[in-house]
């Protein structure tokens, strides 16, 4: 579903990834593991096509991402803190967001808002809401175009212990469903919560990769 | 996405910049302007101080200036404009960006014009032509004035065209300037040197209005000269120094290169690289 294939990156003369490799099957959760500055986000941001100067290769559904596609396909994500259009509603961010690709209608919004314990009829504007909000918000993103991948960087961040539990389970059903996940965190009990495996990076180098 | 970027800079906290205009187009054209015309007993025409700002040195070396703060912070790449991006394809994202600086532009021409114009809306009047104040500019006393009306509105534009047409063209002059100022530093930020699009372009234009204001011979290679209006044409009835047409179809040539330059890049850059404020 998703292959790393010797990937590196240097940016401004400092490497960021260091001939990274790794594979992600259909269906699989895998965690990604590392301390600040460990390359994490970086990495996500590669596979997700947002940032090209990699070298090595990025196969994500057997495309070539920067090479055959721009983007990886079905693939939602979120990736750092997400930031909506802080004078619209939850509701309307999204539904802006969903008229792009047209997939998906008012219903699914608000069921994925639903979903991630928000009130989609909530008039409040995003820029009053909290740091947790808008992480649910940012999952509600990611998920409500029924993505075959979810590539999620810190997507607990900001959220109280009940509602980590609840995206846990969120995230767990997704699972469950077919998604395939690259989930990065701080926490290790998240990803043991989670995942099915483990990568472990430091410094740019995945140093370990191991069942969960 | 342009829609997106047109809100997010017309709702920026920075957008009171554009008030500041007020302050050197009221001590520098409209006060002298409507002093000059209560001396001779007539009334301006309501856009004529809009046209003299538009053709003067300082004032015009301004507006660029204000324009390029307020887009400071353009294109933004937060993720919120990720979101959009990935889901629209880095194309759409690129044509998204010219058109949010062509919206940008136009109605920041519109907000000098309006602002300008309501300051002597009141005690001017509305019609296609010159005021006596300023075609007979020649009969006013200058130790009463202070200064020369001619200098504010040359002879040789309003011998040459009637004002709804000056204002037109000097605006439109205008609106074509700030775009090449505007995918000029888009093109930088594409290029990861944001920073350094944003000092060239204000060196061009500093150095382009200084050109423009001691008359030197290379003015012409400077795109402020060709934004404005009056340096175009001498006294004689439609004599050029340079015809203005000529100065559309550069500036129209040289956007168009930027905007397939900036097509081009946009499919190669690295998104997280090019948000940012310069002045952050």
């Amino acid at each position: 579903m998703i292959k790393v294939d010797h990937v590196s990156l240097t940016i401004k003369k400092q490497e960021i990834l260091r001939d990274v490799s790794l594979e992600v099957g259909r269906g699989e959760a895998v965690g990604l593991v590392g301390g600040n500055g460990s390359g994490k986000t970086m990495l996500m941001k590669c596979i997700c096509g947002i940032h090209r100067s990699f070298l090595g290769e990025i196969m994500v559904l057997d495309k070539r991402i920067c090479k055959d596609l721009e983007f990886p396909p079905q693939t939602g994500f979120i990736i750092e803190a997400p930031g909506f259009l802080p004078y619209l509603n939850g509701y309307e961010n999204l539904k802006v967001l969903a008229d792009i690709k047209k997939v998906i209608g008012k219903k699914e919004i608000i069921g994925y808002m639903e979903l991630v314990g928000l009130d989609p009829t909530e008039k409040k504007s995003v820029k009053k809401y909290s740091l947790g909000m808008k992480q649910r918000l940012g999952l509600a993103q990611a998920l409500m175009e029924h993505p075959q991948i979810l590539i999620l960087d810190e997507p607990f961040n900001g959220l109280d212990k009940h509602m980590v539990e609840k995206m846990r389970k969120v995230l767990t059903r997704q699972k469950q469903e077919g998604k395939t996940i690259l989930l990065a965190s701080h926490n290790e009990k998240d990803i043991e919560y989670i995942c099915d495996r483990t990568y472990v990076i430091d410094g740019g180098r995945i140093i370990s990769g191991q069942q969960s | 996405m342009a829609r997106s970027e047109y809100v997010k800079w017309l709702f920026n906290l920075r957008m009171v910049m554009v008030l500041t205009i007020l302050i050197p187009t009221r001590e520098m054209i409209i006060i002298p302007m409507s002093r000059a015309a209560q001396e001779m007993g007539q009334p301006l025409n309501a856009f004529e101080t809009c046209i003299a700002a538009a053709n003067s040195g300082v004032v015009l070396l301004l507006l660029p200036l204000i324009y390029l703060v307020l887009t400071a912070s353009f294109p933004t790449a937060d993720e919120n404009m990720l979101f959009y991006i990935v889901r629209m394809g880095r194309k759409n994202w690129i044509l998204g960006e010219m058109l949010f600086q062509l919206m940008s532009v136009l109605s920041y021409c519109l907000m000098v014009v309006v602002l300008i114009v309501v300051q002597t809306a009141g005690t001017s009047f509305w019609a296609n032509g010159w005021s006596i104040a300023v075609t007979d500019f020649d009969k006013m006393d200058y130790a009463l004035t202070g200064f020369h009306m001619g200098t504010l509105l040359p002879p040789n534009l309003f011998y040459q065209m009637p004002p709804y047409k000056a204002l037109f063209l000097s605006y439109f002059l205008l609106a074509l300037f700030l775009l090449f100022c505007s995918m000029a530093f888009l093109w930088g930020c594409l290029c990861g040197r944001k920073l350094l699009a944003f000092f060239l372009v204000i060196a061009q234009i500093v150095l382009g209005c200084g050109m423009c204001e001691v008359k030197h011979v290379l003015m012409w290679i400077f795109p402020f000269c060709h934004s404005v209006l009056t340096v175009h044409y001498q006294k004689y009835f439609r004599k050029y120094a340079f015809p203005p047409n000529i100065s559309v179809l550069l500036f129209l040539s040289v956007l168009t290169i930027l905007a397939v330059l900036c097509y081009r890049k946009a499919k190669k850059v690295n998104l997280d690289m090019i948000g940012g404020d310069v002045f952050l």
